[in-house]
């Protein structure tokens, strides 16, 4: 069966526009003509292969919040129609039009300097902010992922920033400064006076490479890393991508309001507005429904995969449970880790963090990372909560026969490493007591 | 920055205020150019729809009505003093070249 349309990345910068024409004259000539350009695809249609004009021009009065069909719009088409250019379709200030190769029609732009202007002080100022801005964002998120704790190795969306971020983000800041550059440079001789120089196709195709070769491959691993967690904890994961799942749905509603059924920049100011309080009553609504989550699950008892077998742990309980939860996962670098905490009708509780690394190296920067967490508390609104003074116990040490052992000075603690093992365990529990060590050495996998 | 630029209008501009001496739409307007300057000067439809809402927001041009969605444009006052501003100023170079341009030529006989 003969295709009869076909879908392409659209990665051009919109800077690049003229370029493009070039690439649409080429498709053309292999019987593919543009039927619509959308922000990522752009849509051709099968035709007989022709030499066909095509012209990309900018229009001022468009932009990303303005609506694709305003009367203004439409009368600058209806000239362009009769000037010889028919109309394709229009993306933010880019219009496409084309012509046949033999009408020969006027140039929809015949003043070079007006249109310098033009693109300057619309995609030109809009393109420098948006790399300026991508640059800095990755250059804060770079600095966040330093410096490197357990945490980052015990999931895969971790592990992903952990080794292949820094190294794409390094990628994305040089792609952009380097585009910011050029940008700059083309602003100063547009200010000098002189020409500017149509890009060439290879030209533009090398910047879309540039900037989204490394965001194509950033989202694809995040996606991934972000699927392979949720095969472990599905509700944790569900409910962290939840509110970009809903942002992202509700401004893809907001621009399809705003580009396809605002008839002027007003009726889509309307659109702004009534988005603005529906994400409210979503938030809100979410957010009831998160807590009320929250609170029933607090008294439940989760059950626990038969491979962890943690009987030895419940049976330090004297009284009835009236709370355990437990999450589990595994990354290759530590291969098994689960989180378990549990609480009785006395009040009694008792939290074990299990980490068996897939090697000794890796056992103790865990070791180190998790008494460094301990140590540090809780950051919250500036201020350090629930910092513990974490010691060596050399006694404790030759009593729970480990490697490594450090415990709180409110003996509410204790870190303990055994090979590639480590545990963090805490409760209202005598760590000297036998049946307490037994109990939690029973956990020891090597 | 826009007003300063009126001071002294390109080519194109001089033509579609001279032609919006009478009522205009706009393809008329690029017609009438083409006519005028017999094929000359053409102005692309692009560059007329960004002149044309440049002079009607500096109140160079006015709107005076609309036929079958075609804005009819006509000078304002204040484009016909720019006009007749700009006419002076190029009577002048054709002046002044003319005056220089008819003198004996210098040679190096």
């Amino acid at each position: 069966m003969i295709k009869k349309t076909k879908y392409v990345l659209w990665g051009f910068l919109p800077i690049d526009y003229k370029a493009t024409e070039i690439y649409l004259e080429e498709m053309a000539a292999k019987g593919w003509m543009l039927d619509r350009i959308g922000r990522t695809f752009a849509r051709f249609r099968a035709i007989k292969p022709s030499q066909i004009k095509f012209c990309v021009d900018v229009y001022k009065e468009g932009g990303p919040f303005t609506p694709e069909d305003t009367d203004e719009s439409i009368t600058y088409r209806d000239l362009c129609a009769e000037a010889g250019w028919s109309y394709i379709s229009a993306q933010d200030y880019l219009q496409y039009f084309h012509a046949e190769v033999n009408a020969h029609p006027t140039p929809l732009q015949t003043d070079d300097v007006l249109e310098q202007l033009i693109v300057d002080s619309t995609m030109g100022n809009r393109e420098r902010l948006a790399l300026l801005f991508m640059t800095l964002f990755s250059i804060y998120v770079l600095l966040k992922i330093f410096p490197y704790t357990h945490k980052n190795l015990t999931h895969y969306v971790g592990v992903f920033s952990t080794f292949i971020f820094p190294v794409l983000i390094v990628i994305t800041v040089l792609s952009s400064l380097n585009m910011l550059r050029w940008l700059y440079k083309m602003k100063r001789d547009i200010q000098k006076g002189y020409p500017r120089q149509e890009p060439t196709l290879k030209a533009a195709k090398r910047r879309a490479y540039a900037v989204n070769v490394p965001m194509i491959i950033i989202v694809c691993m995040l996606i991934i890393a972000i699927i392979l967690d949720a095969i472990f904890s599905t509700y944790t994961v569900g409910i962290s991508i939840a509110p970009l799942v809903i942002g992202g749905t509700l401004g893809t509603v907001l621009r399809y309001f705003i580009k396809k059924r605002s008839k002027d920049k007003s009726q889509a100011f309307r659109f702004v507005f009534v988005m603005i309080i529906i994400l409210f009553c979503v938030v809100w609504l979410f957010e009831g429904w998160y807590f009320d989550q929250e609170r029933e699950a607090y008294y439940t008892i989760e059950p626990i995969p038969n491979r962890y077998d943690l009987l030895s742990v419940d049976s330090i309980f004297e009284e009835d449970l009236i709370r355990r939860t437990f999450d589990y996962g595994s990354t290759p670098f530590v291969p098994v880790q689960y989180t378990y905490s549990a609480l009785d009708n006395q009040s009694l509780s008792i939290g074990v963090d299990y980490y068996q690394a897939f090697n000794l190296k890796m056992s103790k920067f865990i070791f180190e990372s998790v008494v460094d967490d301990l140590e540090h508390g809780i950051k919250f609104q500036g201020m350090r909560l629930f910092e513990e003074e974490m010691t060596p116990d050399e006694q404790l040490k030759l009593l729970w026969q480990v490697d490594a052992l450090e415990i709180s000075e409110s003996r509410a603690f204790i870190v303990i490493r055994k090979g590639d093992v480590v545990m963090k365990i805490n409760g209202d529990i005598d760590f000297n007591a036998d049946h307490i060590i037994r109990s939690f050495m029973a956990l020891y996998r090597p | 920055m826009a007003r300063e630029q009126l001071k002294t209008l390109t080519e194109q501009m001089y033509y579609i205020l001279l032609v919006l001496i009478k009522p205009q739409h706009g393809y008329g307007i690029m017609q009438d150019i083409e006519r005028m300057t017999e094929g000359r000067v053409k102005v692309g439809a692009g560059t007329l729809y960004s002149l044309l809402s440049r002079f009607e927001e500096e109140k160079i041009i006015r709107q005076v009505c609309e036929e079958n969605r075609k804005k009819i444009y006509l000078i304002s006052e204040k484009g016909l003093e720019i006009l007749e501003l700009e006419h002076q100023r190029l009577k002048k170079l054709v002046f002044d070249g003319e005056a220089l341009l008819n003198e004996e030529r210098y040679t190096d006989d």
